[in-house]
């Protein structure tokens, strides 16, 4: 495949797809609620579950472990939300950011807010310029990044020891988090080594992931303010500053999101994580009564559903930390704010089935 | 209870990344006004780090997933969220609510962007981050080895080959062509393997081309991979091994007289 064309493959199911995928979770709210970093944040958690819920059973139901089976399929299914989510957006409003014909960070003639907008832009671009140019040694590359490897090569699913390539069972303390075969699929529908899709190409789009929820969580933490268009520019850039200059040791999510973007770990750490404290800040919302209400609440209870089921995809632990968070977070904030019945948390407790499956299953197999 | 502290001292690292953190969220604690905000990014950390503390539940996770991944729950603290919002809302928090103006903003933001910078440590210095060779990120090295050995395989695509310790974390990285007589797995001591191939090639002195080479048969090794600087005891093709190569400062030697697998 020449270049271009696996560029533009790269662009479309890297972040075309999973980006149109999220119109339809969002559907269920208003079209002005329809904005960019919304649609993306969603879109990405869709992705992450379609491809984990479609993965396990040919993993499991599969001779070897069908990878061309799940690649059709997962594409397939791909398509099919994103064209949903499409048709579905344009039948009832479109998008926010179409309605307002485009994305817009700051009011006219405000110099300020455009510098720091700028900081953080020139901080995010040294990032991905860094991720690009330079090669980050990590022992853990050569379990993961060569499962997406063998994966490619030979399309079978975890049959083979990554180390030296004798032929193994299925080792399920690390096999039902499928973020290698994603790779592994990226880099068949783009016709690309899964190396260069890992280390290159994954940074490119999950830094500035990471950022999209970061800044989601900031217009929760500053709705209120009335200068909320210059403290959300100034909160990316002590994020970006932090990521920057957050390796105070090899442990924290930030030197994770820098130094192995690539793996599981770091988007549960980066990615995850954060959507779950954005759903319990949506959660917590104290804005108008309307918001108070389960329907009013519908975003954050969306975003934790999606958690849950992403979750599984990242880590084998993913799930339950996810469960925790989730179900942990709203039992504090009902005790707290004297919640009637406790209806968060119940709420919360039951969309966290699918992580209680996905543990349930990892502790049956393993 | 000790083991717990001891993971909490190693997660927060050096630098004082920490203690502004533990600042932030007293200050959210005592001053934020917004309770959606205090319990997000005040009560629910504390909560968490409760949880983290207790020898119960360390003692229920090491069961299941080990005690090296511990810290992942130490994740759960929104540290980056918890220092960006106290940073940009010091004088909101200061002053207890109302607006805060523009002017008394701008420095508390500069301050903290300095102190992150002061007290953070710079990633990019790492000695594990080099310059990429190649879009792969593996070193060109390894990949103009592993092309030959590929290419003199006589189209098998199970070519064993023992390649020395600097390059086995990137060899299957690039091609999963070639199974290697050992990987990874040597290079962690504590995970406790044994390997006789490894234990020849990787003797501190000079290697013993005899005992190498009986390691070598053992393991149908049709390929191996040896430093240029590495000092030999004897002669490889004594044994079947011929020298075919020498790439970027490493031989390659072949025994022909393996079939392909």
């Amino acid at each position: 495949m020449p270049a271009i064309l696996k560029l533009c493959a790269l662009c479309i199911w890297m972040a075309l797809l999973p980006c149109a995928a999220g119109l339809l979770p969002c559907l269920a709210l208003p079209a002005e609620k329809r904005t960019f970093p919304r649609i993306a944040v969603t879109g990405f958690l869709v992705t992450f579950a379609v491809f984990e819920i479609i993965a396990i059973p040919v993993l499991l139901y599969t001779k070897l472990g069908d990878f061309e089976l799940l690649v059709r399929i997962y594409s397939a299914a791909m398509l099919a939300i994103a064209a949903g989510g499409v048709f579905g957006a344009a039948k009832s409003g479109g998008t926010a950011h179409l309605r307002a014909g485009g994305m817009r960070f700051c009011a006219k003639g405000s110099g300020a807010c455009a510098l720091l907008w700028a900081a953080f832009a020139v901080l995010l671009c040294f990032e991905l310029f860094m991720a690009y140019s330079h090669a980050s040694f990590d022992g853990d590359d050569a379990y993961y990044v060569t499962q997406s490897v063998l994966t490619y090569q030979t399309g079978t699913m975890y049959r083979y020891l990554p180390y030296t390539g004798i032929s193994t069972e299925i080792d399920f303390r690390h096999a039902l988090a499928m973020l290698p075969m994603w790779t592994a699929a990226v880099g068949r529908l783009c016709r690309t080594h899964p190396a260069i899709i890992a280390h290159s190409m994954q940074p490119l789009l999950f830094i500035p992931l990471a950022d999209l929820v970061y800044y989601r969580i900031a217009r929760e933490l500053f709705r209120d303010r009335e200068e909320k268009n210059l403290l959300i520019p100034a909160f990316l850039v002590i994020i970006a500053l932090l990521q920057i200059f957050g390796n105070v040791s090899i442990y924290t999510p930030e030197t994770f999101l820098l130094t192995r973007t690539w793996q599981g770990k770091t988007l549960l750490a980066n990615f995850l994580i954060p959507c779950g404290i954005l759903s319990l800040l949506l959660l917590a919302g104290e804005g108008q009564p309307a918001e108070n209400t389960a329907g009013g609440r519908r975003e954050g209870y969306l975003l934790a559903l999606l958690v849950c089921a992403a979750s599984g995809l990242f880590t084998s632990m993913a799930p339950p930390f996810a469960a925790l968070l989730l179900t942990g977070g709203t039992l504090v904030m009902d005790v707290i704010q004297k919640e009637p019945h406790m209806g968060r948390f119940v709420r919360v407790l039951a969309l966290c089935a699918p992580a209680y499956l996905y543990t349930a299953l990892y502790l049956a197999l393993r | 209870m000790r083991e717990i502290i001891e993971i909490i001292i190693r997660y927060r690292g050096e630098g004082w990344l920490f203690l502004l953190y533990a600042a932030a969220l007293l200050l959210i604690l005592v001053r934020e006004k917004r309770r959606s905000v205090r319990v997000v990014l005040g009560i629910l950390p504390l909560c968490l780090l409760l949880v983290f503390m207790l020898p119960p539940v360390y003692g229920i996770y090491t069961r299941i997933d080990g005690k090296e991944t511990y810290y992942r729950l130490l994740w759960f603290l929104p540290v980056s969220a918890t220092l960006a919002y106290a940073g940009v809302s010091l004088p909101e928090l200061l002053k207890g609510g109302g607006s805060g103006k523009r002017l008394s903003f701008v420095l508390p933001f500069l301050l903290a962007c300095a102190l992150v910078v002061a007290g953070g440590d710079y990633t990019y210095d790492s000695v594990h981050i080099s310059r990429a060779e190649n879009r792969l990120h593996l070193p060109q090295t390894v990949i103009d080895l592993c092309d030959y050995i590929v290419s003199a395989g006589d189209g098998s695509r199970n070519i064993q080959v023992a390649f020395p310790s600097e390059h086995v974390h990137y060899v299957r990285q690039y091609t999963t062509d070639i199974r290697l007589s050992f990987g990874r797995e040597m290079m962690v001591d504590r995970w406790g393997f044994d390997n006789p191939v490894y234990e020849q090639m990787e003797v501190p002195e000079s290697i013993d081309a005899k005992a190498l080479c009986e390691a070598l048969l053992a393991d149908e090794c049709r390929f191996v991979v040896l430093s240029a600087a590495r000092k030999i005891d004897g002669d490889l093709s004594d044994y079947g091994y011929e020298k075919k190569v020498l790439l970027d400062g490493y031989y390659v030697y072949k025994n022909a007289s393996l079939p392909p697998a």
